[in-house]
């Protein structure tokens, strides 16, 4: 999901680069010192489980996390993203330092949506979770597919974000898992964050 | 040894960098004359960088999936020409050299940049703090959270005599509910110990460095040459 520098033209890679750092600034804002260090931790944990890889069908999935993010971090998940794709930028080059601003907005609209659903509080927990590590997956997905079908790619990648719908699936299945844990042993760390 | 590219500083490392796959991508789809040089140009930073080829290679290689899905896709969609040849195959190429050019010079610069000149310099270039203190715990405790997650694994092995089957789900999921657990209760230790030797919400750091006129010169020069390839080939 991670989109690759030279693929996208330069004038959507520097508006969402405008767009990601103003988001970075202003969601970052007023932070202090001891949420920054839970956050780097949070980041850190999530990569490392993002690591580990699933057999789904003939191919294989990993987790993004990017709903439970915006479950545990609220709007602050959006910094703790864009640190984690411009770490995977300098440690492994996946994606790149143009399109770093457009990977960061698609995948964090899709933790800062998940903490929204998440904060409304309208369906039970269950159903929110689930909804949360579902639209987490597939609001990037499809935000990939919509700029690739608006740069001259064609539909091909349409078909791509369908395809990650079993990838959605399974990621809100293993949300629910993990907040029923956390519901069970520390609740407070899943109160609604703004 | 260091070399003359480690030697910069590293603002300057990561602006050229920048700026060449800058360039490099705003080259129009119909043109490929100018990639040839842009290669060499390219080339020439890795043997001023003295990179290690096998990484370099092992890097570019590990971009393909993604750029020949995207490069295949753009050069099939426009259809056949009446010679049977893909028409959008100027495109498909395009985007394949950019994005292998591209990881190319990033891949150069991460292997000669070390991760704490990369914290300096994005911190010297005004990036808020906040994104440099979570980059340098992810640097510090992703190897560490990895470490105990194989150890959670582990124990697990060691008490299941059967395939996880239908639970598979849940456990994974309490595993990785464990591991944010235990994550969340070591940031309160750290952060207690951060404060402790003074942390104020960014890294201290003992670099002293200037931009000096060779960094300027440095990143001016690479950029117009890329620049001067793109302008007069198109």
């Amino acid at each position: 999901m991670h989109i690759a520098d030279g693929i996208i033209p330069n004038v959507w890679c520097g508006a969402a680069h405008g767009i990601s750092w103003s988001a970075l600034y202003w969601l970052g804002r007023r932070i202090e010192t001891e949420e920054v260090v839970r956050l780097g931790m949070l980041a850190s944990a999530s990569f490392a489980i993002s690591l580990i890889h699933f057999p789904l069908g003939a191919t294989s999935v990993h987790l993004g996390l990017y709903g439970l993010a915006g479950i545990l971090a609220g709007k602050r998940a959006f910094p703790v993203i864009f640190a984690a794709l411009l770490f995977q930028t300098i440690l492994f080059q996946h994606g790149g330092l143009v399109s770093l601003g457009l990977n960061a907005t698609n995948m964090g609209t899709g933790a800062l949506l998940a903490a929204a659903v998440w904060r409304t509080g309208l369906l039970p927990q269950r159903a929110r979770a689930f909804l949360c590590g579902f639209l987490g997956v597939l609001t990037p997905a499809l935000l990939i597919a919509l700029e690739f079908s608006l740069t001259g790619y064609g539909k091909g990648f349409w078909f791509m974000a369908a395809l990650y719908l079993g990838a959605a699936t399974l990621e809100g299945l293993l949300t629910v898992a993990i907040v029923s844990f956390l519901q069970r042993t520390r609740p407070a760390l899943l109160a609604a964050r703004p | 040894m260091t070399h003359f590219f480690q030697l910069l500083d590293p603002r300057a490392r990561i602006l050229t960098v920048v700026a060449a796959i800058a360039i490099i991508a705003s080259t129009p789809p119909a043109i490929l004359k100018p990639f040839a040089i842009y290669a060499l140009l390219a080339l020439l930073l890795v043997f001023l960088s003295r990179a290690p080829g096998i990484y370099l290679t092992l890097r570019v290689l590990a971009a393909s999936p993604f750029l020949l899905l995207a490069g295949g896709l753009l050069a099939f969609q426009h259809g056949l020409t009446p010679e049977g040849t893909p028409a959008g195959v100027s495109a498909g190429l395009s985007v394949l050299f950019k994005g292998y050019l591209a990881a190319l010079l990033l891949a150069m610069l991460t292997a000669t940049t070390p991760l704490s000149e990369l914290l300096w310099a994005l911190r010297a270039l005004k990036a808020p703090p906040a994104l440099n203190t979570i980059l340098g715990m992810m640097y510090r405790y992703t190897s560490l959270l990895s470490e105990e997650y194989a150890r959670m694994e582990r124990a697990r092995d060691c008490r299941t005599v059967r395939p996880l089957g239908r639970h598979r789900i849940p456990i994974y999921g309490h595993q990785f509910g464990n591991l944010i657990l235990r994550s969340w209760d070591r940031a309160d230790r750290v952060h207690a110990a951060m404060l402790s030797r003074g942390f104020n919400g960014a890294w201290p750091s003992m670099e002293q460095r200037q931009f000096q006129f060779r960094d300027a010169a440095f990143l001016m020069v690479t950029a117009a040459m890329f620049l001067l390839t793109r302008l007069t080939a198109a």
